[in-house]
This record gives C-alpha cells, sequence and structure tokens, in this order.
C-alpha cells in the first residue's frame, strides 16, 4: 500500500476540486484516508455553501443606491463649447478691465477734486452721464429711467457678487453693466472723474468697449452723436 | 478564462455584445452587484466602506468601459477594479483608524441569519449558521490577500487564471495565498486534525 495522503495534498484537492491520480490509486486501497477525504471534502463543501449563501442573501439585501450617471447627448455637447468658451473670455474680461481701469492714468486726480464737489455739478454731471447713457443704449430700457446723483467720491468699487452675477447673465450684461452711468455697482459710478475729464468719457467708453468687445463675442452697437457739451 | 474567440468576426460581435452590456449601468448593477459587495464586504471587513468601494466600483467600470477590451469576463474585470479600489482604500490612514476602532464591522451573527429559507429544518438551519459564522470568523483571520484569493476562488468560483488577473499577482503568488488560506480555514473548521 502507497503512503497515505498528507495534509497538503488534501488541501490541494480542496483546492483544485479533482484527485490526482496517485491518491486516486491509494484511496482505492485505503478506507481510512477515503472517510477522511470524504469528510473533509463535504465539511468544506457545506461549510462554503452555507456561507454563500447567508452572504449572497445579506448582500442581495442591501439596498443599491441610486446611480446618476450623467450621459452626455450630442446636443449637450454641442452648446457646451461655445458656452464654455464665452463663460472664459466673460472671465477674461472681468480680470483684465478692472486692472486697466485701475491702471489708467487719470485715476489719480480723483480724491483730488472729489472735495469740491457740489449738488449742481453733480447734478449736470448726472445729466452728461445720461445723455451718454441714451446714446449708447438707445434701445435699452434702463437708459430712460433717470439718473439719480451718486454720493460716492471714492476710488471705482467692483462687487464680487455683481461681476458673478454678470458671468451668469451673460457676456452681454457685462457690457450693459460698462455703459450703466448710476447702476448701484457701475463702474463709472465716480462722478468727479467725469467732471474733470468730460471730454474723455465718451472716448473712455468707446475704449473699454471696444477692448470688451475683441474679447467678447458679442456685438456692441454705439448709436446717436456726442452728447453735447464736449 | 479567456473567452474564446475563434475568428476576427466572433471576436467583433462579441465585443459589441459586451460594450452593449456595460452601457446599460442598471442592468449592470443589478447583475453583478450583489457578487462584488459581498467580495468587498468580506475583503476589508467593513460595511459601510464596501458600500462605497462597491458604488465607486461600477461607476468606474461604467466610465472606463471603452477600455474593456472584452478579453476576460465582466466579473473578473470589475472585480479586478473592485480591488484596485480596495488596495487604495487600504493605504489610507483613515481606513486603519476605522478598522482599529471596528466601529462598521462586519457583524457576523447578522450576516449568518440571512440564511434562505430553503427545506431544512430548524437543526439544519443552525448548524449552516454556525458554519458561516465559523468561515466569516476564519476569513478576519487570513491576511487581506489571502482572504481575497479565497472569496475569489471559493465564493465567486473563479479558477486560478481569473484570480491572477483579477488581483494582479503571478499565478503561482496565488496558488500560495490560496494554499494557506484553505489550510488556515479547515483547521478553523475543525477538518485538520
Amino acid at each position: 500500500m502507497s503512503e497515505h495522503i498528507t495534509e497538503d495534498q488534501l488541501t490541494e484537492m480542496v483546492i483544485e476540486g479533482q484527485m490526482p491520480a496517485a491518491c486516486r490509486a491509494h484511496l482505492q486501497e485505503c478506507v481510512a484516508c477515503s472517510e477522511r477525504l470524504s469528510g473533509e471534502l463535504e465539511l468544506f463543501g457545506s461549510s462554503m455553501d452555507a456561507f454563500n449563501a447567508s452572504t449572497m442573501a445579506w448582500s442581495r439585501s442591501r439596498p443599491a443606491p441610486v446611480q446618476h450617471v450623467r450621459r452626455a447627448s450630442a446636443s449637450a455637447r454641442l452648446w457646451f463649447a461655445p458656452a464654455a468658451l464665452t463663460f472664459a473670455a466673460a472671465a477674461v474680461a472681468l480680470i483684465t478691465v478692472p486692472v486697466w481701469h485701475t491702471h489708467t492714468p487719470d485715476a489719480a486726480p480723483i480724491a483730488a477734486v472729489a472735495s469740491g464737489d457740489n449738488a449742481a455739478q453733480i447734478a449736470q454731471d448726472n445729466a452728461l452721464m445720461q445723455s451718454v447713457n441714451v446714446a449708447l443704449n438707445a434701445n435699452e430700457s434702463f437708459a430712460a429711467g433717470g439718473v439719480q446723483p451718486c454720493s460716492h467720491f471714492g476710488p471705482p468699487c467692483y462687487s464680487a457678487l455683481y461681476l458673478i452675477r454678470s458671468i451668469l447673465r451673460g457676456a452681454d450684461e457685462i457690457l450693459r453693466s460698462l455703459c450703466r452711468p448710476a447702476g448701484r455697482w457701475s463702474l463709472l459710478r465716480c462722478t468727479p472723474r467725469l467732471r474733470t475729464r468730460r471730454a474723455a468719457v465718451r472716448a473712455d467708453l468707446l475704449r473699454r468697449a471696444s477692448a470688451v468687445r475683441r474679447v467678447l463675442p458679442v456685438r456692441l452697437v454705439l448709436q446717436g452723436p456726442p452728447p453735447a457739451g464736449q | 478564462m479567456q473567452i474564446a474567440i475563434d475568428t476576427p468576426m466572433m471576436a467583433q460581435g462579441r465585443q459589441v455584445s459586451i460594450l452593449s452590456e456595460l452601457d446599460d449601468i442598471d442592468s449592470l448593477v443589478s447583475l453583478y452587484r450583489p457578487r462584488v459587495l459581498r467580495y468587498v464586504t468580506f475583503s476589508i471587513g467593513d460595511q459601510d466602506l464596501a458600500e462605497t468601494i462597491t458604488q465607486d466600483c461600477f461607476l468606474k467600470a461604467y466610465n472606463g468601459r471603452a477600455s474593456f477590451r472584452g478579453d476576460c469576463a465582466v466579473s473578473t474585470w470589475l472585480f479586478s477594479i473592485a480591488n484596485n479600489l480596495i488596495r487604495d482604500q487600504l493605504r489610507t490612514k483613515k481606513f486603519q483608524f476605522w478598522r482599529k476602532a471596528k466601529a462598521t464591522a462586519v457583524d457576523v451573527h447578522e450576516m449568518a441569519s440571512f440564511l434562505p429559507s430553503g427545506a431544512s429544518g430548524p437543526e439544519a438551519r443552525l448548524l449552516a449558521q454556525e458554519r458561516t459564522r465559523q468561515v466569516a470568523e476564519a476569513l478576519e483571520e487570513l491576511s487581506v490577500n489571502q482572504r481575497k484569493i479565497f472569496l475569489l476562488r471559493f465564493s465567486e468560483e473563479l479558477d486560478l487564471a481569473e484570480i491572477a488577473e483579477a488581483t494582479g499577482m503571478p499565478i503561482n503568488t496565488v496558488k500560495t495565498h490560496l494554499h494557506r488560506a484553505v489550510t488556515a480555514i479547515r483547521t478553523r473548521l475543525g477538518g485538520k486534525a
């Protein structure tokens, strides 16, 4: 009789699920090894069956979370690229225009002349700004709404909230904000500059608008003659 | 393990079939999620983390379905993705902390009670629950690699070559881990003297 089956051979049989030829010959002769093998396979097999059945039942009982997978459609891809381009251009404009505005050479006299303002001058400035506004935005409804005196004479103030909202509204809205004379957060709210450099207002506006126009894919229409008094 | 592809035409047809199968993420999840969740749960021993990894696994599979070549079964591919996620997770300190805390460890007793109600009587059910608990506890004592390979072999019924592919290990390493794991489980079950 050949040697009895070792533990390693038993493990191999469990793993492989079949017995080597040498072992098979021995099992035909040795009743003890045969019973040991069958008992081992039965214990291991039944244990794994119970484990697999329980765990699979448990796993199936676990609720599957809802999978929200975004499936990009062809139409979505079509509008996404121009929208991304517009957004990027608007972001560039928002960075470049304020920086440019801050570095204009006429920014320094603002504080110097601010102390000399009075109500009549402010009213005159606002009348001028209204005429500029009408010339730039002949078709805009807000142009006819009147211009209120601006009480802020400090340096230009830019609201992050307003700028973010401008992005969301689109590049065209950014242009409107440049041209709006007395909006709450207008880029042109500082009237002393206009008082000291009336002749430069329109040129300044045109320069800014054309600069934005270079980077924004929108159409800017300037209408009407230069305002009176230049 | 390898899907037998005799002709280019068959290969193309098989590829199209697999890709269309992968395109339907709902079917993919309903078909394979229980297996993947069970495998991940017992591989890392953490229920909550296993749910997260399983979800990530399907999301990753869906997003990367174009890269699936079709040269192995979908389940093998999913298990390989799960293995990568498990490996990444095991490296994090957060996982090591929660592992020590055992806050969300697998509840073996709860799991054993999930035995489906078959024709067996109460005694047989009790015996089956006891064996389930023994196997689950024995699995906890194995190393992560031994546990993963044991589960892939005896729960997911992958052959050695498929396990090697799913785990990224050489087949001889797989055999070594499997041999040690089976020896340990047998000892725990009382079959080994």
